[in-house]
């Protein structure tokens, strides 16, 4: 400790966090290039504990997070917040232009029924396939949930206290950051369900249809109820 | 701690914590003025102090209760429908390490501000702030300042909790109901670290709406009078839960020596220091169906409750 103290706060692999040999102005450019490098060079969200490594304790990481969306303003790409993080985003207008150049790489590899699969676990979570094939009122398959499973969008959460014990599926950090969202309450409309009490557990089918109506779904039932609607 | 609940000092321990609060503590109406506020809120707290230093053999038990009430009021609160008992499934169902989802995670956040040491509060606010879905950004960083610097100040404890509820609340206003959440949770962390309690109790944090609510509106000057009030209210509720657990508890030791299964000790030092158990939870020197055996005894000695009304996955505790 004594020795840490004398000399510059020494971070892992050797790095210089605090850079107390440049001025204030070049230390601070020093430390939001770095941020910036981190945050280019990985692949998920990083998050404040891992910035937190490569700048000094004087550093207001905010503030850095600041200054490099401010110098990104008239770049194709921007800084955002995602999942506990932070990550680059291309722009929304460019992503025509990137798939006419790619051919369509970085389209959802989701089906329609994936997708309101991964809505109803997002919504409803922890929730078994069994509570979503009720609740979206058609048969939810196994390879939907693994489909789903494969991709890291939803996980196993707690089972379920019924026979069998299912698992109960939630959704993980990997799919706050590929919709983009900070936390599950970004989560379109959620606060029209949580003023209705829907959230959570939905047991009955009355409920079931009524959340369906909310959500928009009626269209996508096979069955036939949708005079409600 | 088992063997000073078979101790004879024990029944005096119990019966002075057993007591109620006194009648003229317990607020009947919200108080006019800020003096009967804190006139009751430091007679309910004094009640607490006394309990928390008497470290009693039920310990755990209360503290993880309370937690699994504050989150389930949370829960509520935010617009869900689990209830504490679903809350409790989620705890007991899900593999260490999985997601036991947002309902789960606030139970798990709860449980850790109140089980871990008041000294690492600050890892603990930011690990509850991760379950409760609230960014952790320069608001959050604002309001943790500010629970520190409320910490650190003069004020006496429920007035510092106070202040810092209002500072965290103004800070964390963006994040809507969790954020009121948040700040409820920084207030008793605040009055934990202010009264040197080794951890925070979820107080404020467990309280009813209407209290957050009230002071969230209401004047400054009406504000501070909310939140004492809200603490004399909530630890109230608390020694009325202390008072029926320590009952329980030594329902509990009546029934030990009639027990003779191997790893009885081990299984009633669980019910003590846990809400609830189920029979497939690892408890050392017992076998999964040893501990339903152990576990059906203990309710038909009715020294334990069955907490789910189920016939499968039961959980047992005080």
């Amino acid at each position: 400790m004594a020795r840490t103290r004398k000399t510059a706060d020494v971070g892992p692999n050797g790095i210089d966090l605090d850079l107390e040999n440049l001025p204030a102005s070049a230390r601070w450019r020093e430390w939001l290039l770095r941020v910036e490098a981190v945050i280019f060079a990985s692949a998920k969200p990083v998050s404040r504990e891992q910035l937190a490594r490569v700048v000094g304790k004087a550093c207001q990481l905010e503030l850095i997070i600041e200054d490099i969306c401010d110098e990104l303003r008239g770049r194709p790409y921007e800084l955002i917040s995602v999942a506990g993080g932070w990550s680059f985003r291309t722009k929304l207008g460019f992503g025509d232009a990137i798939r006419a150049a790619l051919g369509g790489v970085r389209t959802s590899p989701l089906s329609k029924v994936d997708a309101v699969v991964l809505m109803g676990v997002g919504y409803f979570q922890p929730i078994t396939r069994g509570e979503l094939s009720q609740l979206l009122g058609r048969e939810v398959s196994r390879d939907t949930i693994a489909a789903l499973r494969e991709q890291n969008l939803i996980a196993a959460g707690p089972r379920s206290p019924t026979p069998g014990a299912p698992y109960a599926y939630v959704t993980t950090p990997e799919f706050l950051a590929q919709f983009g969202f900070k936390s599950l309450r970004e989560l379109p409309d959620i606060e029209r369900l949580e003023d209705a009490g829907l959230l959570g557990r939905s047991g009955d089918d009355a409920l079931a249809v009524e959340l369906r109506s909310v959500l928009g779904l009626s269209g996508y039932e096979n069955q036939t109820g949708e005079d409600a609607a | 701690m088992l063997d000073r609940a078979d101790s004879p000092e024990i029944p005096a321990v119990a019966s002075l914590l057993a007591t109620p609060l006194l009648a003229w503590a317990r607020p009947a109406n919200p108080p006019e003025s800020e003096a009967e506020a804190a006139f009751l809120a430091g007679a309910a707290l004094a009640r607490l102090d006394a309990l928390v230093r008497a470290d009693p053999s039920w310990f755990g038990v209360w503290r993880n209760r309370l937690a699994l009430g504050a989150a389930a009021a949370g829960v509520a609160r935010a617009g869900r429908s689990e209830d504490a008992s679903a809350l409790r499934d989620a705890f007991h169902l899900t593999r260490p390490g999985a997601d036991p989802g947002p309902a789960g995670r606030r139970l798990l956040a709860w449980r850790t501000l109140t089980a871990a040491s008041s000294a690492r509060w600050r890892a603990q606010i930011e690990r509850t702030a991760q379950a409760l879905d609230v960014p952790r950004d320069e608001a959050l960083q604002a309001a943790i300042e500010a629970a520190a610097a409320c910490a650190a100040g003069n004020q006496l404890a429920p007035f510092a909790a106070a202040r810092c509820h209002q500072l965290a609340q103004r800070a964390l206003a963006p994040a809507g109901g969790a954020g009121d959440l948040l700040a409820a949770g920084l207030a008793d962390t605040v009055l934990a670290l202010k009264l040197k309690w080794p951890f925070a109790l979820p107080l404020l944090g467990g309280g009813q709406r209407s209290v957050v609510q009230r002071s969230a509106r209401g004047a400054d000057a009406g504000q501070g009078v909310a939140i004492l009030f809200g603490y004399a209210h909530a630890a109230a509720q608390a020694a009325d839960l202390a008072a029926e657990l320590a009952r329980r508890a030594q329902k509990l030791a009546h029934a030990a020596p009639k027990l003779r299964a191997k790893g009885a000790g081990s299984a009633l030092q669980a019910l003590l220091d846990e809400d609830s158990l189920s029979a497939t939870g690892k408890i050392s020197g017992l076998s999964e169906r040893g501990a339903r055996r152990l576990f059906e005894r203990l309710l038909a000695l009715g020294a334990v409750r069955e907490l789910t009304g189920r016939a499968t996955f039961r959980l047992y505790g005080l």
